[in-house]
């Protein structure tokens, strides 16, 4: 039964809502006395502001207020950068959420408008009269790392916001004894997230009982609860952080933003809900960007193609803030996968993350580990052509043997299990590698070149031990965690930490509760993304939320099976230890007839007219 | 200055006074209170805002409310009969042809057209017929799949 549902192939629990129009995500959100936020926003990558005058916006037809950074003094603190990145000399520059006397990336927000309307907000934003010296701006991550180049920030020298390093083996000798080296120089560039729904935010504060509430498009609630008590100053039992339904994220949503905090600001200040919605240019301008990467890489090998070093050298734009996870994306997240399934001697990469004049850069699918794959593999083909070996060749004879018992590669990772080789001879047979080989020797058919491109590659996802977070700097726990609930009627309502966001865990977590106990998975519901009714988490970014979040949902139904079974035993009067469980029945040992089910047991518990001593009302855990 | 319109949205008659400049996809979301039309890019350019004006299909983040005056709407909420879902929308459904849903509306509005004027495309003629609607999260392959499920049905009719 088990194997049945979990891994079945059944419709989504979540799609009822979402193929009819009924789904509610932040911008479809109303509320009464709601008026509208719109952001002023640098033009400039890089300029004074020598001066704001909101008057004529203030007085243009329904605006209700405008604020600068002088409005937020005491009131609003920068937005904070909570991925503390250890021995690597982090400089976190204030990233002010209305910005403070210079602007450093187009986008940068430099006054707010908030007015009854949508329409109202947009047009005073003409109004608000900014004016700007602009000074030299640099984008280029290698250029801003270099003496003279513009400075972003004044004390922080050559922009340089940590170096990192990443080293094991002695790569020096490596390169040394080398018969061949290769090198390449890299760019993964610049790109923008581009999730389908915008960002928004609806801050409602009651000044009465001094309690937030803000539905916002994110993927970790708790995150940004947390941040917001940093930033605004109220405790964080009195924030309510809401993910209603968030339209895809790809990084892009974890960070909390200078925009989401204005809003709420905002709407403290006026004791008025306020909302925000970002323009799809303001997306593109002020929504963290990914990426950003020059690479200097050199691999070092034998003749026959025997790997013995690589050694590179990153410049890694961050853009002109950290944002809140940025630090350890092209460090912990990629410099930590340079083995790949290789068996690579020595490795030596230094990091430097930069200041540069450009939207902050942040997670975006994969988040620092495509970069390092793609390094990786690139380097195992130039060395390839170089050695004229074929792409396959060259991989098979430096995988990392087939091991069962762990592994530990040079950059200190040890691997579980894994059996590469195993892997590789199976794709290049489905996909007839000699045949297409064959093929594209032969020329161009039709027209058309035939290019066959081979990569592999070991990811680190499901983010998760605890210890681990606090090694690496993370400041989150990265735990996960799950209440789930039997109702008398045996329905089952699960209560997650993780917010997924298009994932699908509706429906899967439904399914795991349904391996575990027995029930029907239309049978259970799950509910996500509420800080006042869901337990802790830590949100859902690096496929973490099914394999942590998935695991700690199994541990705790299996608590429920454990108190169900004592339930069970108490009702056919048997003894604990003679109990036995099998798909959602509870029975004796050899007695398979005499048995209770988990609907049954539910409703006891629940009626809890008949429960053995010392076992409390209920059916959850 | 404010104009009056009388749009028909899902069969129910609304009539309002709007601002010349009012986009259709503003009287949907905030006159007629009708979440389900997205706005993704307000530029046409991702296609979520889509839907039917007099059963032909139309972005709505580029007409002005005004322009439609008399005419009849349809949005994703208007699809359905009652609690039996449209063809397309249960092909949606079952192909898992959707994830975190943003774009989903537009996509099966812009279906519906494809299936009005295309009743058995094939993959070409869907990916081809949908080119102005953007996910990001499925890789299309499963709304290809959703799209070819539900021709052969009355989809494009209803």
């Amino acid at each position: 039964m088990s194997a049945r549902i979990f891994g079945s192939g059944i419709r989504r629990r979540e799609d009822p809502r979402l193929i009819t129009g009924t789904a509610t995500y932040t911008d479809d959100l109303t509320m009464p006395r709601m008026v509208y936020a719109a952001m002023v926003r640098s033009p400039h990558a890089h300029a004074m502001v020598t001066s704001i005058d909101t008057s004529r916006a203030a007085a243009a037809a329904g605006v209700v207020a405008v604020y600068t950074h002088t409005d937020t003094e005491g009131g609003l603190q920068p937005a904070p950068c909570a991925w503390l990145l250890p021995d690597s000399e982090l400089k976190i520059a204030d990233y002010h959420c209305l910005a403070k006397d210079v602007v450093r990336y187009v986008g940068d927000i430099v006054a707010v408008v908030v007015a009854e309307s949508r329409y109202a907000a947009e047009d005073a934003l003409e109004f608000v009269e900014v004016a700007y010296e602009p000074l030299p701006s640099v984008i280029d991550p290698e250029a801003a790392a270099t003496e003279g180049a513009p400075q972003l920030h004044a004390d922080i020298d050559r922009n340089q916001a940590f170096h990192w390093t990443v080293a094991g083996g002695d790569v020096d000798a490596a390169f040394d004894q080398a018969e061949v080296v290769v090198s390449d120089r890299i760019i993964q560039q610049r790109l923008i997230p581009n999730a389908m729904e915008p960002r928004a935010a609806l801050a409602s504060y009651t000044t009465a009982t001094g309690e937030l509430t803000l539905w916002n498009t994110t993927q970790n609630p708790h995150i940004v609860r947390f941040l917001t008590s940093l930033v605004l100053g109220i405790s964080e039992d009195k924030i309510r952080v809401i993910a209603p339904e968030v339209g895809g994220g790809f990084g892009s949503k974890i960070a909390a933003y200078p925009a989401d905090f204005v809003t709420m600001f905002c709407s403290k200040k006026l004791g008025r809900p306020v909302k925000w919605t970002e323009t799809r240019s303001e997306n593109y301008q002020a929504t963290t960007h990914g990426r950003d990467h020059v690479q200097q890489v050199e691999m070092a090998a034998k003749k026959d193609g025997t790997l013995l070093g690589l050694r590179c050298t990153v410049h890694a734009g961050m853009g002109a803030y950290l944002s809140t996870a940025a630090p350890g994306i092209p460090t912990i997240l990629h410099g930590l996968m340079l083995s790949g399934v290789y068996t690579l001697p020595a490795v030596k990469e230094d990091v430097y993350g930069v200041y540069t004049n450009g939207t902050p850069v942040e997670a975006y699918r994969g988040a620092g580990r495509p970069e390092a794959t793609f390094m990786l593999e690139r380097m195992m083909d130039v060395l390839a052509a170089k050695l004229e070996m074929d792409p396959a060749d060259i991989r098979k004879k430096n995988l990392i043997p087939k091991f069962e018992d762990g592994h530990e590669v040079v950059t200190t990772l040890n691997y579980d299990s894994g059996d590469y080789p195993g892997a590789l001879d199976k794709v290049l047979s489905h996909a007839d590698y000699s045949g297409l080989r064959a093929k594209q020797a032969a020329g161009p058919a039709n027209g058309a070149y035939l290019g066959v491109g081979l990569a592999t590659y070991v990811e680190i996802c499901g983010l998760g031990p605890s210890q681990v977070a606090g090694a690496i700097g993370f400041q989150g726990g990265l735990w996960e965690s799950a209440i789930v609930r039997f109702h008398p009627s045996g329905k089952v309502h699960v209560f997650i930490g993780a917010s997924p966001h298009g994932q699908g865990e509706e429906t899967t977590f439904a399914q795991i509760v349904g391996s575990e106990l027995g029930v029907d998975p239309q049978d259970v519901k799950v509910f996500h993304g509420d800080t006042d009714t869901t337990p802790m988490g830590w949100g859902t970014y690096g496929s973490r939320t099914t394999a942590v979040g998935g695991a700690a949902l199994a541990l705790t139904a299996r608590k429920i099976r454990d108190k169900a079974k004592v339930i069970a035993a108490h009702l056919l009067e048997a003894a604990v230890e003679d109990m036995d469980y099998e798909d959602g029945k509870f029975f004796v040992k050899g007695a398979p007839d005499q048995h209770k089910t988990i609907t049954e047991i539910a409703l006891m518990a629940n009626v809890a007219w008949n429960l053995p001593a010392g076992i409390e009302a209920g059916l959850e855990a | 200055m404010k104009v009056p319109v009388i749009i028909s949205v899902n069969g129910q008659k609304y009539e309002r006074e709007v601002e010349p400049r009012l986009l259709l996809v503003h009287f949907l979301r905030d006159a007629v209170a009708s979440t389900g039309t997205k706005i993704g890019c307000d530029t046409s350019q991702c296609g979520s805002c889509t839907v039917l004006l007099d059963g032909v299909s139309l972005k709505s983040c580029t007409a002005l409310a005004v322009q439609v005056d008399g005419a009849e709407v349809t949005t994703i909420e208007g699809l359905a009969t009652g609690e039996t879902l449209h063809p397309l929308q249960d092909a949606f459904w079952e192909k898992h042809g959707l994830q975190c849903g943003f774009c989903t509306p537009g996509m099966i509005l812009a279906s519906h057209e494809l299936l009005r004027t295309t009743p058995d495309p094939s993959d070409a003629q869907i990916r081809h017929g949908l080119e102005g609607n953007m996910c990001r999260c499925t890789g299309y392959q499963n709304i290809v799949r959703a799209v070819r499920h539900a021709a052969g049905t009355t989809a494009g009719q209803r």
